[in-house]
């Protein structure tokens, strides 16, 4: 990946103490005809520019359902979301959501760059040259210059989820939110994608909002993470990481900071399992 | 490596006794017509059928009736995929359109749709807007349920791309809904333009002024019996073009769907 074509994203602007996301008393319930299920019970959580919070919880206690609401998908029952002291009633300008089946996310009848190209061609006026610039540009970033007239279906997964990446990025989003995207590749890609993430994260001064079941990936990552309750999924604890940066696939993760921190988590998941 | 030759002779095993088995028949057919064992005057002969519809190939009444009826179907087909299509898009994303459509729908697809050609006659006369109108109803039907059946299928995900993204609902119904259900709406339209062409025949049958149907009625009529058959091979020429024409777009527009 070249350094040059990383330093194109625009920079936010991270000047103000304010956060830039915060949830206040978040809660939602699905009702059905005879019963109501809480899923989320009452989510408060603030999170500032540039910041990388994971939300870890156990399987099934809703912690999709909680970053679903975050990008305006989903309405929740109650509570409310700001962006930007914005309130987020649909999905907002400059947040991005990728979604963990990175096959299903993209379009099969489109070539990889008119994939990426649907990220972006609606919402600015832009001339079919500097168009295809972008694509170029952020499919440089992911290392998939040369794909850019194949078909998703033609690639592997980890390409795929590169692709879904770039497309994400060529949004030019402030945040960017991650619903489990590393779960269904192979242990090896999953280590790559993890360092691209942080990579484009650090270049672009992305604030990124992290769902996974995987603590270790957690550690790694972020600079927060939220531990969840079983359902109904409730604030548990929120963990500063003291992991220092830049972060290495391997040396990272045998530092001792990673290990307690990796210790604390898992055992506390398994408390509440 | 595929054996080319192999595959070429097991091709050639499984065709064969089809092929043999349709020329006994010809035969069989030109034989018992020759030796009188069926009636010899309204029984097919291939040998008088191959040499009705070489003269009828070389009319300009054959460029004419193909003409009629082609264009009648284009007319009436395309017609009816364009409004099938949007209908069903509108049924299929929109609950209260769904709900609104629904019971005349279901009313009205039930009808074998030749049993509308009596009043079609009354409303329309015999003429080109009664023809174009049956094909358009027969051909609406499959269609239409098919897109909002296909509508349905699409992968919320999907859906969920194009939300994130911040598409409007037009975009996200034309670029996103559309396309992926296009395999579902072309099996449809499959569908439609078969229905289509049996119910241009059989109007023009009925009226007997222009068309293909029109020349087969005729031929009949006139006890031309080997140019009735001639016609009618004629159709049948027509209903495997129209067929292999269908795969061909059906196969550039949705070779991904088979590819995935």
């Amino acid at each position: 990946m070249s350094e040059a074509a990383l330093q194109t994203v625009p920079m936010a602007s991270s000047s103000t103490a304010r956060p830039l996301l915060a949830l206040h008393g978040i809660a939602k319930t699905y009702a059905s005809p005879d019963s109501s299920v809480p899923a989320i019970e009452s989510i408060n959580l603030t999170i500032q520019s540039g910041e990388f919070v994971s939300i870890v919880g156990p399987s099934g206690c809703g912690k999709s359902t909680l970053l679903q609401i975050v990008a305006g998908l989903l309405r929740p029952s109650a509570g409310s979301v700001q962006l930007e002291e914005r309130p987020v009633s649909g999905p907002p300008e400059g947040m991005v959501c990728l979604f963990q089946q990175y096959s299903r996310s993209l379009f099969p009848w489109l070539t990889v760059e008119r994939n990426v190209e649907f990220g972006f061609r609606h919402l600015r006026d832009e001339s079919r040259a500097a168009a295809a610039d972008r694509c170029r540009r952020f499919l440089a970033m992911v290392g998939l210059e040369d794909f850019r007239a194949r078909y998703p279906w033609e690639l592997s997964g980890g390409m795929q989820q590169r692709v879904a990446i770039a497309r994400a990025l060529a949004a030019e989003p402030r945040v960017l939110l991650l619903d489990e995207p590393f779960s269904s590749v192979d242990a090896l890609t999953r280590l790559e994608l993890q360092s691209l993430i942080l990579d484009l994260w650090s270049a672009a001064k992305l604030t990124i909002v992290l769902v996974t079941h995987d603590v270790e990936e957690a550690v790694y990552l972020s600079d927060r993470i939220v531990l969840l309750t079983r359902r109904p999924a409730r604030i548990a604890e929120v963990f500063s990481n003291g992991l220092p940066r830049p972060r290495r696939p391997v040396e990272s993760r045998e530092d001792p900071r990673f290990l307690s921190l990796r210790h604390e988590l898992l055992s506390r998941l398994l408390r509440t399992q | 490596m595929t054996d080319w030759r192999a595959l070429a002779r097991t091709r050639v095993s499984i065709a064969l006794p089809g092929a043999a088995f349709l020329v006994g028949w010809i035969a069989l057919l030109e034989l018992s017509a020759r030796n009188g064992w069926t009636n010899r005057v309204f029984s097919p002969v291939p040998s008088k059928i191959a040499r009705a519809l070489c003269e009828v190939l070389a009319t300009t009444a054959f460029i004419d009736a193909l003409a009629s009826t082609m264009w009648l179907l284009a007319l009436g087909y395309f017609s009816a995929c364009i409004a099938g299509v949007l209908l069903g898009l509108l049924m299929g994303y929109n609950r209260r359109a769904y709900f609104l459509f629904e019971p005349t729908l279901e009313l009205l697809r039930p009808i074998p749709k030749p049993a509308l050609l009596p009043p079609l006659i009354l409303l329309f006369g015999l003429g080109a807007s009664m023809k174009v109108s049956i094909v358009f109803l027969g051909a609406l039907f499959p269609v239409l349920i098919n897109t909002i059946q296909g509508v349905r299928s699409v992968d919320p995900v999907l859906v969920d791309v194009a939300r994130t993204f911040r598409c409007g609902v037009l975009r996200t119904v034309f670029r996103v809904v559309l396309p992926a259900c296009m395999p579902i709406v072309l099996a449809g339209m499959r569908v439609s333009l078969g229905l289509g062409l049996v119910l241009v025949i059989l109007a023009e049958m009925l009226t007997g002024a222009h068309g293909l149907g029109a020349q087969l009625v005729d031929a009949q009529r006139a006890f031309r019996v080997q140019e009735m058959y001639a016609w009618t091979v004629v159709l049948a020429a027509l209903g495997v073009a129209l067929a292999v024409a269908f795969n061909l777009v059906e196969q550039r527009l949705i070779s991904w769907s088979s590819k995935r």
